[in-house]
C-alpha cells in the first residue's frame, strides 16, 4: 500500500540521500545516452550534407531552365528543383539542430527543458505503459511518428519521381541505342529532330554524304527509325522503338524481312518480361526471344535488339528508300562542311549533336508532361502542408492548458516557442525518414504496373520529400506560435477545468 | 526606486480599490487589502464569490477593470505585455492553480524539474526530493510515474511542490488542498507554516475549509458580494 506520508517528522534523510543519488545516476545515464544520440545526429547531418554536396553536380543537370516557356509553366517546371534544393539544406540542418540541442542540453537547463518537453505529448494519451519503440522514439524524437506528415513526404517524393521518369525515361533507350553508333554529330532533317518526330533524308543525299565522309576518312553510319509493335503469343501488344543501322557497313534502307526468314532471333528488354525462348511477332514478322537486354525501354515502349548476323540473315534493304539520319564521327564543323558540299538539291537537312537530339526529346517530354506531374507534386505538397499544419496546430490546441500554466508560472513565451518548434522539427525528421522509406518502395509498385516504366527514388526525390516534411511540420507550427498570446489565452486556459 | 522591486518591504502585496466584472456581472467591487511579509493569508468566501478572481489578479493572470496592485512595492502593469510581472513571477513568485495543471505524460519529477529548467534554474535533486517527501510524495515508484496516473490529491501535492521548488518569496495558491482529506490538509498547512517560519516567504492561499487550517494562518479575508467582510 502506498500510504501518503503527511508527517514531516517522518522524513528519512538517509533514504532520501540514497534516492537522490540513484536519481542522479539515472540522470547521468540518460544524459550520456542523449549525448550519444545527439552526436550521432550531428555526425549524420554532416554526412548527409557531405553526400549532398558531392552529389550536387550530377543533380543539377536534371532541372534545366526552359526560357521559351511562359513564366508560370517555368516555375511549375522547376518547382521540384527548388524544393529539392531546399530539402537538401533543410534536412541536415534540422537533424543537426536537434543533435546540437541534445549535446548541449546536458549542460544547459533551458535546452534540457526544450528537449524534454518536446520529447512527448504533454497530456496523457490513454496508454499507460509505454512500448520500447515509443521510449526510443522519445529519446531521439518526439515520441511518435507523424503519420500524416510521413504520407505527405512520401506523396511528394513519389510524384517527383514519376515526373522525372515520365520526362527523362524516353531518353533512356535513345541513349542506349545512340551509344552503339560511333560519333557525336548527326545530320537530320530538322534541328528539332527527336524520336517522337518523323523526318527523312533522301537516299541520294545520304549517298553523297557517305562518299564525302569516306574521302575524308570519317566514319558515317546512316540509320532508320520506326515506331512499331510487338505482339506476344497471348495477343498482348507493346509499342516498340526500332532503330535500324549496320555498324560495320554503310547502307541505306527501309528494312524488309528476307524471303523465308520468319523466326528472327531477338533480344527484348527485360521489362517486357517475355521469357527467353518465347515466340513473338514484331511488325508482322515472327521472332524468337533468345535473350534479354536491359535499359532499352521507355514508358510503354520496349527496346528490341538483334545481332548483326540475324540482320544479315533475315533482313533486306531497299537501296532507294530514304534514311532517318546519319551519324558522323566528326566535329560539327566538319559535318557542316560535308553537308554543304553534298546537299546539291537543297533538301531540308541540318547538323546537330547527339546531345541536342537527346535534349530535344527531353524538352518535348518535359514540356508535355512535367507541368502536369509537377502540378500533381505541388498539390500533394499543398495537401501535406495543410494536413501537417493542421495537426501541428491541433497539438498546440490540445496542450494549451499545460502551455498556459507554464506561461503563467513565468516560463518565457520564447522558451515555449522553442520547445514547440523543436517538437515540430523532431516530427519533421521522423516524418521525412519514414515518408522517404515509404517512397523508396513506391517505384517497385508503379514499375511493376507499367511496362518499361522505371521510376526511381534518388537524392532529388528524397530531398523534395524532406522539403515537404520540413515546411509542413515546422511551417505548420510557426504560424500559431507567432501569435502565441492569442492562441494560448493564459487567462482562459488556467481557469478551473 | 519606482522601477525596482523591494523585496525587503513589509507590505508584500498592496491592493487598492480593485474592481472586476464579467459581462456586466460584478465579481469584485472595490477590494483594498494589504499582505504582510512572512505571513499566511487565507482568502475565503462561498463558491463563486470571486476568491480565484482576486488571486488571479495578484498572479498577473487576470487584469482588473479598476484599481491597482503593488507587489514588493511596485505597481503591476497589466498592459505592457506583462514582461515585468513575468520576470517577477519567474524568479520570485510561486503559482498554484485551482486545478493541478500537470503535464500528464511527464513523470512527477519532470513536472517539477522541467518548470525550474524552463526558468533557467538548475534543479537540486535532494531539495526537490525533500519537498516532495514533506508533502507526502516520497515513494520512488511514484516519482517515475506519469503524472496522469496519480490521484487528484497526489496531483495537487505535486503542483504545490512545483510552485515551491524555485524558493519563491511569494506563494499564491488556489485551494491547494481541495482534493485532500482533512488530516492531509492539516499536514500540508503545517508544512507550509514551517516553510514560512524558516524561510520568511509569504503565502496567500484561497481555501474552502478555513476551520481546518486556521491554526496555521495569520489572517483571514472573506469576500462577500464583491467586497471584503
Ligand atoms: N473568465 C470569466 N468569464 C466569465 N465569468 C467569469 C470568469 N472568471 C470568473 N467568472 C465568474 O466570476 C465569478 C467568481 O469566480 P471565481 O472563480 O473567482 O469564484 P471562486 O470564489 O473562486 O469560486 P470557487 O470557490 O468555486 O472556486 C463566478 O461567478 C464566475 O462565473
Ligand atoms: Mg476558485
Amino acid at each position: 500500500m502506498n500510504e501518503i506520508n503527511d508527517n514531516s517528522k517522518d522524513i528519512n534523510k538517509p533514504i532520501l540521500n540514497e534516492l537522490s543519488l540513484s536519481i542522479e545516476a539515472e540522470r547521468r545515464k540518460s544524459n550520456r545516452e542523449r549525448l550519444a544520440i545527439g552526436l550521432s545526429m550531428a555526425i549524420g547531418s554532416a554526412a548527409i550534407a557531405g553526400v549532398i554536396l558531392t552529389g550536387d553536380a550530377s543533380h543539377f543537370e536534371i532541372t534545366k531552365s526552359m526560357p521559351f516557356i511562359p513564366l508560370a509553366q517555368q516555375s511549375i517546371n522547376s518547382l521540384d528543383g527548388y524544393l529539392a534544393k531546399f530539402g537538401e539544406i533543410s534536412f541536415p540542418t534540422v537533424l543537426g539542430g536537434i543533435g546540437l540541442t541534445k549535446i548541449f542540453a546536458n549542460k544547459n537547463s533551458k535546452l534540457d527543458f526544450i528537449d524534454k518537453i518536446s520529447s512527448k505529448e504533454m497530456i496523457s494519451d490513454s496508454a499507460r505503459k509505454e512500448s520500447r519503440t515509443k521510449k526510443i522514439l522519445q529519446k531521439c524524437f518526439a515520441g511518435k511518428i507523424a503519420i500524416l506528415a510521413a504520407i505527405g513526404v512520401a506523396l511528394a517524393s513519389f510524384s517527383v519521381s514519376v515526373g522525372n521518369e515520365v520526362s527523362n525515361g524516353p531518353e533512356r533507350p535513345i541513349v542506349a541505342l545512340m551509344k552503339e553508333i560511333p560519333g557525336n554529330t548527326l545530320i537530320t532533317e530538322s534541328s528539332q529532330a527527336q524520336p517522337m518526330l518523323d523526318g527523312q533524308l533522301s537516299s541520294s543525299l545520304i549517298n553523297r554524304i557517305e562518299m564525302d565522309a569516306k574521302e575524308k576518312g570519317i566514319n558515317a553510319i546512316p540509320f532508320t527509325k520506326n515506331l512499331g509493335e510487338i505482339t506476344l503469343s497471348d495477343g498482348k501488344t507493346y509499342n516498340t522503338l526500332e532503330f535500324g543501322f549496320e555498324p560495320n557497313r554503310t547502307s541505306k534502307i527501309y528494312w524488309r524481312v528476307s524471303e523465308g526468314c520468319n523466326n528472327i532471333p531477338v533480344y527484348v528488354d527485360r521489362s517486357a518480361r517475355i521469357p527467353v525462348n518465347g515466340n513473338i511477332n514484331i511488325d508482322g514478322v515472327n521472332a524468337n526471344v533468345v535473350g534479354e537486354i536491359n535499359g532499352y525501354s521507355a514508358i510503354g515502349r520496349e527496346g528490341v535488339e538483334m545481332s548483326d548476323q540475324a540482320m544479315k540473315d533475315c533482313i533486306e534493304k531497299d537501296i532507294n528508300a530514304p534514311d532517318y539520319a546519319i551519324v558522323l564521327d566528326s566535329s560539327a564543323k566538319e559535318a557542316q562542311q560535308i553537308l554543304d558540299e553534298s546537299n546539291i538539291n537543297h533538301e531540308a537537312a541540318t547538323v546537330i549533336t547527339k546531345n541536342q537530339y537527346l535534349n530535344n526529346s527531353l524538352k518535348f517530354w518535359e514540356g508535355n508532361v512535367k507541368p502536369i506531374t509537377n502540378t500533381m507534386a505541388l498539390f500533394s505538397a499543398l495537401f501535406a502542408f495543410v494536413a501537417m499544419g493542421a495537426s501541428m496546430a491541433g497539438r498546440l490546441v490540445r496542450n494549451k492548458r499545460e502551455l498556459a500554466a507554464m506561461s503563467a508560472s513565468g516560463i518565457k513565451n520564447n522558451v515555449i516557442r522553442a520547445s514547440e518548434i523543436l517538437r515540430a522539427a523532431k516530427d519533421s525528421v521522423i516524418a521525412t525518414i519514414s515518408g522517404c522509406s515509404i517512397s523508396l518502395l513506391t517505384p517497385f509498385i508503379v514499375n511493376s504496373i507499367e511496362a518499361g516504366f522505371r521510376a526511381g527514388i534518388g537524392l532529388e526525390e528524397l530531398a523534395v520529400g524532406a522539403a515537404v516534411g520540413t515546411i509542413g511540420c515546422i511551417g505548420g507550427v510557426i504560424k500559431p506560435l507567432i501569435r502565441i498570446k492569442k492562441n494560448i489565452d493564459v487567462s482562459e486556459n488556467t481557469r478551473v477545468s | 526606486m519606482e522601477n525596482k522591486f523591494n523585496f525587503e518591504t513589509n507590505n508584500v502585496v498592496e491592493i487598492s480599490d480593485v474592481r472586476k466584472s464579467y459581462m456586466g456581472f460584478t465579481v469584485l467591487n472595490g477590494i483594498t487589502l494589504g499582505i504582510e511579509k512572512s505571513t499566511i493569508t487565507s482568502i475565503t468566501g462561498h463558491s463563486g464569490s470571486g476568491k480565484s478572481t482576486l488571486l488571479r489578479i495578484i498572479q498577473g493572470i487576470e487584469k482588473p477593470d479598476n484599481g491597482e496592485v503593488k507587489i514588493f512595492d511596485r505597481k503591476i502593469d497589466y498592459t505592457s505585455s506583462s514582461k515585468v510581472i513575468k520576470n517577477l513571477i519567474k524568479q520570485n513568485i510561486g503559482i498554484g492553480f485551482q486545478s493541478p495543471m500537470l503535464m500528464g505524460n511527464h513523470s512527477v519529477l519532470d513536472n517539477v524539474n522541467l518548470y525550474l529548467e524552463g526558468k533557467s534554474i538548475k534543479p537540486d535533486n535532494l531539495r526537490i526530493l525533500e519537498l516532495l517527501s514533506r508533502f507526502g510524495m516520497d515513494s520512488q515508484k511514484k516519482l517515475d510515474q506519469p503524472a496522469s496516473s496519480l490521484s487528484g490529491g497526489e496531483q495537487m501535492r505535486v503542483a504545490l511542490v512545483r510552485a515551491l521548488a524555485s524558493e519563491p518569496k511569494l506563494l499564491l495558491l488556489d485551494e491547494p488542498t481541495s482534493a485532500i482529506d482533512s488530516k492531509g490538509t492539516q499536514n500540508v498547512f503545517k508544512n507550509l507554516r514551517e516553510i514560512v517560519d524558516t524561510t520568511g516567504t509569504t503565502i496567500v492561499t484561497v481555501t474552502h475549509d478555513f476551520d481546518l487550517i486556521k491554526d496555521y494562518t495569520d489572517k483571514k479575508i472573506t469576500i462577500e458580494s464583491g467586497e471584503l467582510l
